[in-house]
């Protein structure tokens, strides 16, 4: 037996959680259960428990709902994009992506039912749902993305669920559970040819249908004629805007699990500092397009368009718009451009602030245009102007957030962050185990 | 013996409070306020529409599902029961008047009085209300004088007399009320007649106007209501989009360019896709195979 294969396998196995393990997970679920109780109450009272009301119909949870889609993104961005071009590099971060993507697309669909107000009319979305309307669009390639996602985990986690059956450090049971979803995969050529066959189309086809469920969300503002959403250019700013979110998150995921589990052979400081300046990339390109979204607004100045840019810029949402602009764009790009902010922590600090850039920056395009409507807001109660989040909304959106966090913590626990098979191809260990075996 | 002395009066006087408290809170009964009206429309129907609201804990309300007992006062003091009627959520009734029951009054000028009253009713104090009115009829006419329309109206009482001096108003029905033609109110002249000019073509369905003459609430003759449906409007082009198949019309409905791309775009997904799941399929029954 080759003893750095073993070590390979040991290394990447999934482990039991440790005490830290265990109280995040509490931690994740005391979270939940938190905004379940708000739920129920929204789900018994309506959502007049909300602060939504006849003008910002929209609130936090379309926002988060934004964020989740762009975060999914990531899961073609690393997986897809990389793989196709042949990036080497990629290989220990492609599962970390996969995950994030299938647990942000699974809590974007939940969002969007949490966001009803009869959730219990929701089969009518199906039923009478309209091909003219931006929203069955959304219904239709969410659920087309979650699909894709989960098959693009699932494949190549056929040889790494073989080894984990023949030599994983879990229970029986759980290896009996590796077994079967390994699906018999012994690795011959025939189910070889069909795997790789399978990834490669695969990787193909996230590719349109992760930019169709970005550019259909977007859609689902710019098809609305309100200052702020009319605009052309929506689409392609919403996709460099989840790159951005998408590329944060796998940073902040994989500095995480690195440390939690000691991975540094694996998830090196070479791949932070990829993935930092792959980021600067993305921050550029997200800006050249605030800057296109903003400026000529700005230039052109119509009436509606300046009361509502007058809010960002100095109004009521300047402080979330230039912390957004500035604390998740602006400084990561200054920072990440030298080599010691691409270093691990400082990263995985940029990495924090571009994702929190990014949940407050959907929120500043979903809110403050409802805020502005064409015709002039008279003869309503006062609350009606101004939106702001109950804590019922914010409890249940914490609780969509600490759901993704559990999807991504379980599968963590259950699967190998780092795909084993991958790993041990690339470092040439798989000949040299078959050499020793034979 | 003499602690119970002490305070048997207090204790007995505060029992009686509750009680009385009590009793009262259980008998409080609202006081139904109750407005009237004698609607006639010509060769159709005559009814008292009955409108009834109380003062409530948050203001004026509505009295819902109230119901009243109508009476038809005959031979001075003789009350006849003519039935029933109960408020819709409105707080609004309806009573037909199938027969107005003009036999036995020679007199044409007889004043006819309905008896509206709540009776014995557990939300409401028990009341009464009474509407009196006489017989009259409206006629409308379409005239043509001097090349321009006229709309005639003539107001005649049980016995077909002209009435004079009272004021009806005419207007165009559009489907959301009266719209005014001419002057807000014509005095009818010893004709019992009025004529207005209709200087204006209105556009209309197929161009067909239906113009109405209201005599609005007479204290004599109550509200009586007349209508005619006459040729003379330009007739009004159905633009509507309801039939066609546009970006708003319902599932059914819609544009085939949306139903075909969407469709082949979901197709050319979703088969790759299914065969992707057979290959999984495929790949644990390859190993079965080999082994």
């Amino acid at each position: 037996m080759n003893q750095t294969y073993d070590q390979l396998v040991d290394d990447l196995s999934p482990k039991k959680f440790g005490w830290k393990g265990k109280i995040w997970t509490a931690f994740l679920v005391f979270v939940i259960l938190l905004g379940v109780y708000s739920y129920i109450q929204q789900f018994r009272e309506g959502l007049i428990v909300t602060g939504m009301r006849d003008y910002a119909l929209w609130g936090v949870y379309i926002s988060n709902f934004v964020f989740f889609v762009a975060i999914s993104l990531v899961g073609s961005l690393v997986t897809a994009i990389l793989r196709l071009s042949g990036v080497q590099w990629s290989t220990p971060l492609t599962r970390i992506a996969e995950i994030i993507a299938v647990a942000a697309i699974i809590m974007a669909g939940l969002t969007i039912i949490i966001d009803m107000g009869r959730p219990d009319r929701m089969l009518n979305l199906f039923m009478h749902g309209r091909l003219q309307s931006p929203i069955i669009w959304d219904v239709i390639v969410i659920t087309t993305y979650l699909f894709i996602s989960v098959l693009l985990l699932y494949y190549p986690l056929l040889p790494d669920f073989s080894i984990l059956k023949k030599r994983g450090q879990g229970s029986l049971r759980l290896r009996e559970w590796y077994g079967k979803l390994s699906l018999n995969w012994s690795g011959d050529s025939k189910q070889h040819k069909i795997y790789t066959q399978s990834i490669k189309l695969l990787s193909v086809m996230i590719i349109p249908v992760a930019f169709a469920i970005h550019t259909v969300t977007a859609w689902l503002f710019a098809t609305t004629y309100r200052p702020g959403w009319d605009s052309t250019n929506f689409g392609p700013y919403f996709i460099a805007g989840a790159f951005v979110a998408g590329a944060g998150a796998v940073i902040a995921v994989m500095y995480v699990l690195r440390k939690t589990y000691q991975l540094e052979n694996y998830i090196t400081d070479e791949h932070f500092d990829k993935m930092g300046k792959m980021l600067v990339l993305l921050c550029l390109v997200y800006l050249y397009f605030n800057i296109n979204e903003y400026l000529i607004p700005t230039y052109k100045s119509t009436e509606e368009e300046a009361v509502h840019l007058q809010s960002l810029f100095t109004g009521e949402y300047a402080a979330l718009f230039w912390t957004a602009i500035v604390g998740g764009l602006v400084l990561p790009v200054i920072a990440l451009l030298f080599p010691k902010g691409r270093k691990p922590l400082p990263l995985f600090i940029v990495a924090i602030a571009v994702v929190l850039g990014a949940w407050w920056k959907r929120y500043i395009i979903v809110i403050p245009t409802l805020s502005h409507p064409f015709l002039p807001i008279q003869g309503v109660p006062e609350s009606w102007r101004h939106y702001s989040p109950t804590w019922m909304e914010w409890s249940i959106t914490l609780a969509t957030l600490a759901g993704a966090l559990l999807i991504i913590t379980l599968l963590v626990r259950f699967l190998p962050i780092v795909p084993i098979q991958e790993t041990a191809e690339e470092k040439g260990l798989l000949e040299m185990t078959k050499i020793t075996e034979s | 013996m003499k602690y119970y002395s002490k305070y048997r009066t207090p204790l007995l006087s505060i029992l009686l409070i509750c009680l009385s408290t009590l009793t009262y809170s259980q008998n409080k009964k609202y006081k139904a306020r109750v407005s009237l009206e004698y609607i006639k429309v010509m060769d159709q129907e005559s009814y008292i529409a009955i409108s009834a609201k109380y003062k409530g804990e948050e203001g004026f309300e509505q009295a819902s599902n109230l119901q009243f007992t109508i009476y038809k006062e005959v031979l001075e003091d003789s009350l006849v029961s003519l039935g029933q009627v109960e408020t819709n959520d409105d707080g609004k009734a309806k009573f037909v008047l199938k027969d107005i029951g003009l036999d036995n009054q020679t007199d044409t000028l007889a004043i006819h009085t309905y008896l509206v009253a709540i009776e014995d009713n557990e939300k409401f104090r028990d009341a009464k209300k009474s509407i009196s009115f006489s017989e009259a009829s409206l006629t409308i006419g379409l005239e043509m004088v001097d090349s321009t329309y006229q709309i005639s109206a003539v107001l005649t009482d049980a016995v077909g007399r002209p009435v004079q001096g009272e004021y009806l108003k005419v207007g165009l029905k559009r489907l959301y009320g009266m719209l005014q033609t001419g002057k807000d109110n014509y005095e009818t002249n010893e004709d019992g007649t009025i004529l207005v000019s209709l200087d204006e073509r209105m556009p209309g369905i197929n161009g067909n106007l239906t113009y109405q003459v209201l005599l609005k609430e007479s204290d004599t003759y109550g509200t009586i209501k007349a209508q005619i449906i006459v040729p003379i409007g330009t007739p009004i082009e159905d633009e509507s989009s309801f039939d066609e198949r546009t970006m708003w019309s319902p599932p059914s409905k819609t544009p085939f360019y949306l139903l075909l791309f969407p469709n082949l775009m979901i197709l050319g997904v979703w088969i790759p896709l299914i065969l992707l799941t057979f290959n999984l399929y495929r790949i644990s029954k390859s190993k079965a195979k080999n082994t």
